[in-house]
């Protein structure tokens, strides 16, 4: 397994299609790194990059201490696993897991006892002879990704391998995922647009927009701190809260003034906001950290209930006050009835303030 | 009735049956979700109701009328399809205005009624892009325009969310549900994501090539009277553990392996049967960790129990805690700002209330 540096990468297809543009990352060896993006962000493409399937315009692609920018993808010996499940069809599942481990002309006893220890770690529902065009997508998608495993692969590239399976079995094979990353030291990539499974599956996670890598860093980082307010929105779900706000300067104290609300912001964050009074600020804040409190506690603010979504195992309420409009994620025990006043505190300890650019300041 | 009647509809392919006496109905202005596993017959229950294919058995009614024998064409039903189906050649207000210049509508009435599909979708600006250059979110939309432009009575959606985004699924949800109260006819929504269920439709239809149970979305939900409808709802998020209904003093009580956890639920008498097997079930999000130091004790509306908590799974603002109670995996779902921090023994809580008991059958008994 080895460390994959990425370094000044652009890629442009075509005449003037930018889909990466001048990215720098080092994924770590042994670790699992996600890469979150919305389609068209150049995930893909910067995987198949790494993977030697595309060529970068510009830059380089380092293994360890390597440069492999000029290696073709045998000479790279990554396993890679796709969206759509690739099994040899006519095949059985033994010799699918079998072929690319004698290509490497590993021994056959070796061949076996590796394939017995991989469909019992992945738990293979159907028995070795089995021919592979006749599994379901989630059982395809465990012999490609035991495939991948067969080899002594430097590293591991995953696009996307559970969209295309159904939601039970997603999450059981996520599981083994993550039992692949904690018991076997391998270097993994998996991008994906699906945010349980970066933050389920990642040690760190990147997060890409137009060609770029916005954020790099462990979940709580990006969870709790997102550098902007794109990563707030995209990351969460619903995503993060955001309020156009003013910075108002009243005796020594520092207030944000949203419609007719006005919120005394504590030390840490008003220190943080010096020199702003006066200027548009945007502030955030995460559905589930929302809190409704009692009217006669004082501490909320009312918002008007304009719609309910009852989702089983919770509750999304949309809320505004004059034009501004918030989301709410809470416990479905809750009792709460459309066009009624909620009333709304705002944690200090989540709240992020961002500059109207949409930056994290604080 | 006006909207969709499904009636004792029987299908086979060869030999194998692929849906089995379904029976179903949708007032005009109401959104159904049906809800299955894949081949379960989903897309095969919409075909037939299309006219794309032939039923084996049963009918077809689409406002009072047996459309059984009538033609895909002549039934006014509007399939949209997993993938987008547009002409590549065709900007986005063509692709729409193209079914209804088919049926061969004035240009001035087609601009009317195009720009009105463009505006309540928030596509008017797009509208004269191709559909190469437009996201996965945004032909999707187009291809519901296309449906939409048809005014059908009926509209049929066949996973149309499966190739989009997480995000752009968050915000088609909301948007699809506004949209399909302004169309006024039967919305029929194949789906195998309960979120879609839970977060757009009146009333879900459970299939597995029968339908297991049908009526308004949260009753079922909260209400299943089979096993698998909770499992359908619930993918993964369950906990299931066998028990044996036994009478020890005069009481009934249902004993299982976990922790030497004996139920005894007053609702139990009359409904279980002595030496029978039944499994307690109940969700992830029902079961509480609690710390050591508070006693609870003293209510006995709750069950208390030792696990071992192995593992914990942050999937975002929920974090899911891996369970094991004597030889039970058991999962618990926790906010992710109140997950525990470190592993080892931990004591969680299941109020009474929430735990379902269904007999060996899956059929519910409480």
């Amino acid at each position: 397994m080895v460390k994959i540096f990425v370094e000044n990468v652009t890629h442009i297809y075509g005449k003037n299609v930018e889909a990466l543009n001048n990215v720098t990352i080092e994924f770590e060896k042994g670790k699992l790194s996600a890469i979150l993006g919305p389609s068209g962000c150049g995930k893909t493409t910067l995987l198949r990059i790494i993977a030697g399937l595309l060529r970068p315009t510009y830059g380089r692609i380092y293994f360890d201490d390597v440069d492999v920018t000029d290696f073709p993808p045998e000479k790279r010996n990554v396993g890679m696993v796709f969206q759509f499940p690739v099994v040899y069809p006519t095949l059985s599942i033994y010799e699918n897991l079998a072929l690319p481990a004698r290509a490497q002309k590993i021994p056959e006893t070796e061949i076996r006892r590796r394939i017995k220890e991989l469909s019992e770690f992945l738990e293979f529902e159907e028995p070795l002879d089995k021919i592979a065009g006749k599994l379901s997508a989630e059982e395809k998608q465990k012999v490609a990704l035991a495939r991948a495993l067969m080899k002594n692969s430097n590293c591991l590239l995953l696009d996307e391998p559970l969209t295309n399976i159904d939601p039970a079995a997603r999450i059981t094979l996520r599981r083994k995922i993550v039992d692949l990353k904690l018991q076997k030291e391998v270097t993994i990539i998996y991008v994906t647009h699906d945010q349980t499974e970066a933050c389920s599956l990642g040690d760190k996670i990147a997060v890409m927009k137009d060609g770029k890598v916005l954020q790099y860093g462990i979940l709580d980082e990006i969870y709790n701190y997102p550098k902007n307010t794109f990563i707030g929105f995209f990351l969460g779900s619903p995503g993060m809260n955001f309020i156009n706000c003013r910075l108002v300067s009243k005796d020594s104290e520092k207030l944000l003034e949203f419609e007719d609300v006005r919120i005394k912001l504590p030390k840490e964050i008003a220190y943080a906001l010096e020199g702003l009074s006066q200027q548009q600020l945007i502030l955030g804040i995460r559905p589930e950290y929302l809190q409704v409190v009692e009217k006669e506690s004082n501490e909320g603010i009312p918002f008007k209930v304009e719609y309910i979504e009852y989702l089983g195992s919770s509750i999304v309420a949309t809320l505004t006050r004059g034009e501004t409009m918030i989301k709410i994620r809470c416990k479905p025990d809750i009792f709460i009835k459309e066009n009624e006043l909620l009333h709304i505190k705002i944690p200090y300890e989540y709240m992020r303030i961002f500059d109207s650019n949409g930056n994290l300041i604080v | 009735m006006e909207g969709l009647v499904v009636e004792n509809v029987t299908k086979y392919y060869g030999q194998k049956i692929v849906l089995k006496d379904v029976t179903l109905s949708a007032k005009a202005g109401t959104f159904t979700v049906v809800l299955g596993p894949p081949g379960a017959g989903k897309t095969t229950l919409l075909r037939i109701i299309a006219g794309i294919e032939k039923q084996d058995k049963g009918r077809i009614l689409i406002d009072g009328i047996d459309v059984s024998n009538t033609p895909p064409q002549k039934r006014n039903v509007a399939l949209v399809f997993q993938s987008f189906a547009l002409y590549p050649h065709m900007t986005v207000y063509e692709n729409i205005a193209s079914p209804l210049r088919a049926r061969k509508m004035p240009e001035t009435e087609v601009k009317r009624k195009v720009d009105q599909i463009l505006e309540i979708l928030g596509l008017s600006e797009l509208r004269d892009r191709y559909p190469r250059e437009l996201s996965g979110g945004q032909a999707q939309r187009v291809s519901i325009g296309r449906a939409m432009a048809k005014d059908a009575r009926i509209y049929l959606f066949d996973e149309p969310f499966t190739n989009l985004d997480f995000k752009i699924r968050e915000s088609m949800r909301e948007e699809l549900k506004r949209l399909c109260k302004l169309l006024k006819a039967s919305i029929i929504f194949a789906a195998s994501d309960p979120l879609d269920a839970l977060s757009m439709a009146d009333n879900v239809v459970i299939l597995n090539k029968e339908v297991i149970e049908q009526g308004v979305t949260k009753e079922i939900y909260d209400n299943p009277l089979k096993l698998e409808t909770m499992k359908i709802f619930n993918p993964g998020l369950l906990n299931s553990v066998e028990a044996i209904a036994v009478e020890k003093n005069g009481r009934i009580i249902l004993s299982t392996s976990l922790s030497d956890l004996e139920i005894e639920l007053e609702a139990l008498r009359g409904k279980v049967e002595v030496g029978s097997k039944y499994f307690v079930v109940f969700k992830g999000h029902d079961l509480q960790l609690i710390g050591e130091s508070r006693d609870y004790s003293a209510r006995d509306n709750v069950i208390i129990f030792d696990c071992e908590l192995y593992f914990t799974e942050i999937t975002g603002p929920e974090t899911i805690c891996y369970l094991e109670a004597n030889g039970h995996k058991l999962i618990a779902i926790t906010p992710t700002s109140l997950r525990p921090r470190g592993y080892g023994k931990i004591k969680v809580l299941l109020p009474k209330e929430k735990i379902y008991i269904f007999d060996i059958n899956g059929k519910r008994v409480l």
